[in-house]
């Protein structure tokens, strides 16, 4: 499959106006793979790049001084990884790991941002779409927060 | 149709006592005229009203001698019926583990005197709820021309005439002159009216005992729209509760007193030396926290919830389960409702926030 | 007197017991008759002297006279139930209720999710459609655990995983770094799962609030209402729709359940406190 079917047929375009993934598409979609235990992306780095997870398993987490890195979430194949280049200062926020082999489709930031300001229209489907990945993730952040199988409190 | 004098009451329990039955009639207990156990005519509570009101229950002395002057009490047919506390189950511990079973015990032979309408739609419901074989109970029901002003068997099709659902009908007139004007609804309500004797009521006896029965039905107003009420409830919001919930006191009295409540919760208890166990099955109410508990803690927490439960359940849910309102109009949670909530205003209540109108 | 539930409690020996997590068991309790059962339906389990408590069915149905519970201890009566040890005699009453839709399912494809204890109850879908393989189409099984302790049939799960015919995804809400599968919520894993929505049946089973997100993302995959089933936890006391207790909106949940069509009961479950 080429990166144009490949971004086609993922979860985040899923339903999308052809369209928005041509215009996905003049961003310059690059594939992009790491091997199990690389990082993919550090906290407090350039956010410099939308990855859209293609194939394995990737861990959230945060590297605590003099302890293993805490992994926080998984995320898998059809998940979005990192949103921070959207607004200032463009750092990532949490650690990323490849957990397994990883092949992910990637998008220029810089170009993506351009394009958001130049085509208000994609800008608004790119925001919504995105928010729908943030969303379920804030959703399923929080009904681990809940610690649904724990003793009842 | 006969028309009996008051003394035709003491043939009536004589003969019932007679047949081997145990006879429950109206009862001076606690202050208020309910249904009780009688050995003989003269346990019946004889020359009482009832003033009834929410919250609120006296009884004012009847000078003219009514028998059935006094609408319902607090008890109802439930408390035979399914007693408040039975055995479920006895068990004894054995080497290699414990046997046990259900006691058996044979149920009493009844017989029912004063059943107003109300009571006898509600056997019929209760029975229907918990899944009991018919009874061979013995009934005389009560025409009711005096309905406290929290009665409203009319808006629920239950009273007050009757016309199923008893052996012998009984409508009380005192004029022109006092009689219970008596007929039978079944064949041994028919070989009992014989025993009763009497005479044919005159005609201007056989209108008053009508025109009473019907002045009562006109004196109702107040009730529930049992469509509308069903409707509003099937989902209840769960806004709008705010204001029962502040006067509730989740204190059950309306479900103890309500003649087709059926929850029931069993405990378990032992000997001192843990060598025999028994479970038994006593009367609960929806209203305690207990009552929804799964593990951690209780399914309805806030009194809201249980109110909403209960009030929905009997309006609406009902239908769904048996295929009637749960509601047969006695009014007995309102009366005994320590804070007076009226089962009729918070009906209208959910249907005026639902705008449910039929 | 009202002939109220039956009550009649049987006695039955226990034949096996293994400890799956800290606070679970599973039971083995003979039943000589091999009545049988439906996965999803539960029974009644009587510990002498100190209660009653309902309890799922997690065994295979093909072995009807060895029927499995698995026992989470939360309270008294299931602190009791898990001290029992084989030899030793329960008190049983049952199997009650309606149980998963494993007829309809047939033919089609199956996504099973369960989170904690909620696997327990389907367990003997997952047997049963082991042992029917080739009359059900694509089958997902979907696992939620509080953390990789705290997963139940490790080894059975495992198996499953072995096999080449049943997708298999596990997920734990938290774990550290020997743990190399998912972390996050079980709800995460659903829209990664193959299904063809029109002839899939979703059985969903964990605490109420988990299943009605899982049947959220189920909806969003294209499985309709109908074809999810949900089963619910309410206080059964009588198992014969009569005591009250279990009551959820017009649904006895012990009688006209535990197991629902989502379409049904998803009104009720989204009112609090219902």
């Amino acid at each position: 499959m080429s990166d144009e079917e490949v971004l086609r047929s993922h979860r985040f375009t899923k339903g999308a106006e052809p369209e928005f993934v041509t215009h996905l598409i003049t961003c310059g979609p690059v594939e992009r793979t790491w091997e199990a235990g690389r990082p993919i992306l550090a906290a407090g780095d350039t956010a410099d790049r939308l990855h859209l997870i293609v194939e394995g398993d990737v861990a959230i987490g945060l590297q605590a001084p003099g302890g293993p890195p805490a992994v926080l979430q998984t995320l898998g194949p059809g998940d979005v990884l990192g949103w921070s280049w959207l607004m200032p200062p463009y750092r990532w926020a949490f650690d990323a790991t490849a957990v397994t082999a990883v092949r992910a489709i990637t998008l220029d930031a810089t170009r993506l941002r351009a394009a958001m300001a130049e085509d208000p229209v994609f800008g608004h489907a790119l925001l919504a779409r995105l928010l729908i990945a943030i969303t379920d993730r804030l959703q399923a952040t929080r009904l681990q927060l809940l610690d649904l199988y724990g003793p009842r409190r | 149709m006969r028309a009996l004098e008051a003394g035709a009451l003491g043939r009536m329990v004589d003969a019932l006592l007679a047949d081997g039955r145990t006879v429950v009639a109206p009862t001076l207990r606690d202050g208020a005229v309910t249904l009780g156990e009688i050995h003989s005519a003269a346990d019946v509570a004889i020359g009482w009203r009832a003033e009834t009101a929410p919250g609120r229950y006296r009884l004012v002395a009847d000078r003219d001698g009514s028998i059935f002057g006094a609408s319902v009490g607090p008890t109802s047919t439930k408390r035979w019926r399914s007693p408040p506390e039975t055995i479920a189950w006895t068990g004894r511990r054995e080497p290699g583990g414990f046997s046990g079973g259900v006691p058996t015990q044979s149920p009493p032979r009844m017989a029912f005197i004063g059943l107003r309408g109300c009571d006898l739609a509600a056997r019929v419901l209760y029975d229907r709820a918990v899944g009991a074989a018919p009874s061979e109970d013995f009934i005389v029901g009560v025409e009711c021309t005096e309905p406290g002003s929290t009665c409203f068997c009319v808006s629920m099709g239950t009273g007050p005439g009757i016309s199923e659902g008893a052996d012998l009908v009984v409508t009380e007139i005192l004029e022109p002159s006092h009689l219970l004007v008596t007929r039978a609804c079944t064949p041994r309500g028919a070989d009992m009216l014989e025993v009763l004797g009497g005479r044919p009521p005159s005609a201007a006896e056989e209108d008053a005992a009508w025109s009473q029965v019907a002045a009562a039905a006109r004196g109702m107003s107040n009730g529930i729209d049992p469509d509308a009420a069903a409707a509003a409830l099937r989902l209840p919001s769960p806004q709008g509760w705010e204001d029962v919930a502040a006067r509730c006191l989740a204190c059950g009295n309306c479900t103890m007193v309500c003649p087709t409540c059926f929850c029931t919760t069993t405990v378990d208890h032992t000997t001192p030396d843990a060598s025999q166990a028994s479970r038994v099955r006593l009367w609960d109410s929806c209203f305690s926290l207990a009552f929804s508990e799964v593990h951690g803690g209780p399914a309805r927490a806030s009194t809201a919830s249980r109110y909403r439960q209960w009030i929905s359940h009997k309006l609406s849910w009902w239908w769904d389960q048996f295929g009637a309102s749960g509601c047969v109009g006695c009014g007995r949670c309102i009366v005994w409702c320590p804070v007076g909530i009226d089962i009729r205003a918070e009906a209208s209540a959910a249907i005026e926030r639902v705008g449910a109108h039929v | 007197m009202a002939p109220v539930a039956d009550v009649g409690i049987t006695t039955r020996e226990v034949i096996g017991f293994t400890r799956e997590t800290a606070d679970s068991i599973t039971l083995t309790i003979e039943d000589p008759e091999a009545r049988g059962f439906t996965p999803g339906q539960f029974y009644m389990l009587y510990s002498f002297g100190v209660g009653e408590s309902a309890i799922s069915i997690s065994g295979d149905p093909a072995r009807p006279r060895a029927i499995e519970h698995t026992i989470r201890s939360v309270g008294m009566v299931t602190a009791a139930l898990s001290a029992l040890r084989p030899g030793d005699r329960v008190g049983v009453r049952g199997p009650f209720g309606i149980g998963w839709p494993v007829d309809v399912a047939t033919g089609g494809d199956v996504i099973v999710v369960a989170g904690g204890i909620g696997l327990a109850p389907l367990r003997p879908v997952v047997s049963h459609v082991i042992g029917a393989r080739h009359r059900f189409g694509h089958v997902s099984v979907v696992v939620g655990a509080r953390a990789p302790s705290e997963l139940l049939f490790r080894d059975e799960i495992h198996e499953w995983r072995g096999r080449f015919d049943l997708d298999v995804r596990v997920t734990v809400d938290s774990a550290d770094a020997s743990w190399m599968g998912p972390i996050g919520v079980v709800t995460r894993l659903i829209p990664g799962v193959e299904v063809d929505p029109a002839k899939t049946i979703a059985m969903v089973c964990g605490p109420e609030v988990m299943m009605r997100f899982a049947a959220a993302e189920l909806e969003r995959l294209g499985v309709s209402p109908d074809r999810i089933f949900v089963s619910l936890e309410r206080n059964m006391q009588c198992a014969a729709g009569v005591c009250g207790h279990c009551q959820m909106g017009p649904f006895f949940v012990c009688k006209d359940g535990p197991v629902f069509p989502y379409s049904q009961v998803a009104p009720y479950m989204g009112v609090r406190e219902t």
